[in-house]
């Protein structure tokens, strides 16, 4: 085939699956959307009580009917739906039952930290995760490899809760060595860099733990079943080095299968924030949501929610883009 | 009516079969038995079910006792009591025996849920293919992509709290999984000579999946449904860990995670025995899912 036909190919390729993954997207957040608007709509509670407070009981029947309706609150579901959906779009997601601001303003600045949070652990979790899974791999059935599989398995099989909660003990509670919860110091000592590190350390640590095995165990069965195919035999045959043929035969293709888990992780990392940032009070949209539930603020609960799911859509559609630039069959040059 | 095979049991062709079936499943316990860890594990496993049988035998004290004797208050584990106590008396070893009863029925019925339902998605996809297909695999990665936790954390928070609720929670929300192992499994016994065989002779589809689909995607389904009840224990664990989980004063090993973090600084064996419990409950469950899988799949030794 001609090379121009063949990227003309590719990037169409490419193009399909992207476009599939956005009409998903898209579909998901009109689901998450419905479901919010359902949950803001049906919950106990009277939405014109909530809005005025203690002075609805001073008002006349009447005066209530006519608020009720220039809420909109009597026009037919569809036309509040649609109505509610207009004004997300423009951000505008309704007020914070219990905090009494609007969401978008609260969950604006809870994004920083999860993003911090949730961003450290995805990359050292890659990083530790493919080196330890390469090295295995590589060092197949001796104690080392052992040694990683169980411990991935070990890793695998413990609640993150109790993760947390020991290294709060031995790290923050026993050996004072790092902080056991929030952002910063309070009080003047607090708010430098290294302040804000040290307050890192062990959520960070706990979430990557977790999440780290996975990809250990994905990247080191992946490159396997690479070793084990005729081009890699073929490879080594013509008198490549092993390194070469390691790196740049074996490594990149197994790459292929193990940036998949990209989109995985993401849920992964989203899901482990809401218990990591309760356990260790980091100020992040995670706490945010669990405190919301608890508290039924569902406006703000729902904020979340829409949030949470932004972030596992931008997750997989970058695992779509990486695995788009990493397999030449999609590469469009 | 000699003319149906199925009709007449001591047909040589039906022995046969029978005898080709129990001789897999020698066959598959026979490759299981040989992986020591999965054998280890599912003793651990055995041991753990007996304890939570025979709970009120073996538990030392009603698990709801309170006890204000100041002695014992956080009593440091002994041999009285095991586990120690929390502050309210209570012997932590027998909360943890019954709250192996709580929790692993938890697991266990929200396990059945999932994997009923994921086999019912899976093998319905897999089998008539199609726009069924796409439309049921396309469902299953939205709710792939939503934050499931949450919705799990919001469901808890709608319900009444109680244990059949959380069970059902989890149980409706983690099928997912075993469906899109059950469908590539059912898809791929759909296109084998035998089931064109069934087709030809007119079995009935329902027949056809019942009989000879789902039968034979028995080891993946069974692995899958394994490794799901080690999911269900660590996600009761997270929610009754955030108060959304098995309410007071049952006990389970999530809602003693909970308790125990409140005297962590004092008594971190309240925090530290539940945790080693699920942590090793989890793992012997993994390690068992991993030699069935071995076990149902010779050729597939990897990993």
């Amino acid at each position: 085939m001609e090379p121009g036909v063949k990227s003309l190919l590719a990037a169409a390729a490419m193009q399909r699956l992207v476009a599939i993954r956005l009409l998903h997207s898209l579909l998901v957040l009109l689901i998450v959307s419905i479901g919010s608007f359902a949950l803001m709509r049906y919950t106990p509670g009277d939405p014109v009580a909530a809005l005025i407070g203690q002075q609805a009981r001073l008002m006349s029947p009447e005066d209530l009917a006519v608020i009720r309706r220039n809420l909109g609150l009597d026009d037919p579901v569809h036309v509040q739906y649609g109505l509610w959906l207009r004004n997300a779009l423009q951000g505008d997601l309704g007020y914070s039952l219990g905090l009494k601001r609007p969401v978008t303003g609260v969950i604006a600045e809870r994004i920083g930290p999860s993003f911090t949070l949730i961003g450290i652990s995805l990359v050292l979790s890659i990083v530790l995760g493919v080196s330890f899974g390469v090295l295995s791999a590589v060092r197949r059935n001796t104690a080392f490899d052992h040694a990683v599989t169980v411990g991935s398995f070990i890793g695998n099989s413990m609640p993150q809760v109790w993760v947390g909660l020991m290294l709060v003990f031995l790290f923050a509670i026993k050996l004072r060595w790092f902080p056991a919860g929030g952002m910063v110091t309070l009080g003047s000592s607090g708010g430098g860099l290294g302040d804000r590190l040290e307050h890192l350390v062990l959520p960070v640590t706990t979430l990557t733990l977790t999440n780290l095995v996975v990809w250990t165990r994905y990247q080191r069965a992946s490159l396997l079943e690479v070793l084990g195919q005729d081009y890699i035999r073929v490879a080594r045959a013509k008198g490549l080095g092993e390194r070469t043929v390691l790196l740049r035969h074996a490594w990149r293709n197994s790459l292929l299968s193990v940036v998949t888990l990209l989109g995985n992780s993401f849920v992964f990392l989203v899901e482990g924030a809401y218990i990591v940032e309760t356990i260790f009070s980091w100020p992040g949209l995670g706490r945010l949501g669990v405190e919301a539930i608890l508290k039924r603020d569902y406006p703000l609960v729902m904020g979340v929610a829409i949030l949470s799911s932004l972030f596992i859509i931008s997750g997989n559609l970058l695992a779509d883009l990486a695995y788009g630039a990493l397999n030449p069959r999609l590469r469009s040059r | 009516m000699s003319t149906d095979v199925r009709s007449r049991p001591d047909d040589p062709a039906r022995a046969l079969a029978r005898r080709a079936r129990r001789h897999f499943l020698l066959d598959v316990w026979a490759r299981f038995v040989r992986n020591r860890l999965a054998v280890a594990s599912l003793l651990v496993l055995v041991v753990l079910f007996l304890a939570a049988a025979f709970a009120p035998v073996i538990a030392p004290a009603d698990p709801n006792a309170i006890d204000l004797r100041p002695e014992m208050n956080l009593a440091t584990p002994s041999l009285a009591h095991p586990f120690g106590t929390d502050d309210s008396g209570r012997d932590w070893f027998a909360r943890a025996l019954y709250g192996a009863r709580v929790s692993l029925s938890v697991a266990f019925t929200a396990m059945v849920i999932s994997t009923t339902i994921g086999t019912l998605v899976g093998s319905t996809a897999g089998y008539f293919g199609g726009a069924v297909d796409t439309v049921l695999m396309r469902l299953v990665e939205v709710l792939l992509s939503l934050p499931l936790f949450f919705l799990i954390l919001i469901a808890q928070a709608l319900l009444t709290p109680s244990i059949l609720n959380l069970t059902w929670v989890i149980g409706v929300t983690t099928w997912m999984n075993v469906s899109r192992i059950v469908r590539a499994e059912v898809m791929a016994i759909s296109a084998t000579d035998y089931l064109q065989a069934a087709e030809a002779i007119g079995v009935p589809h329902g027949r056809r999946i019942l009989r000879h689909v789902l039968p034979n995607a028995a080891g993946p389904i069974i692995v899958a449904a394994t490794l799901s009840i080690a999911y269900a224990i660590l996600t009761e664990a997270a929610l009754s860990y955030l108060g959304l989980g098995v309410p007071l004063p049952d006990p389970s090993w999530g809602n003693m995670l909970q308790k125990g973090l409140t005297r962590l600084q004092e008594a971190p064996w309240l925090v530290l025995c539940p945790g080693l419990l699920i942590s090793v409950t989890v793992l012997a469950f993994n390690f068992v899912g991993d030699g069935l899988r071995d076990a149902f799949d010779p050729l597939m030794k990897h990993r």
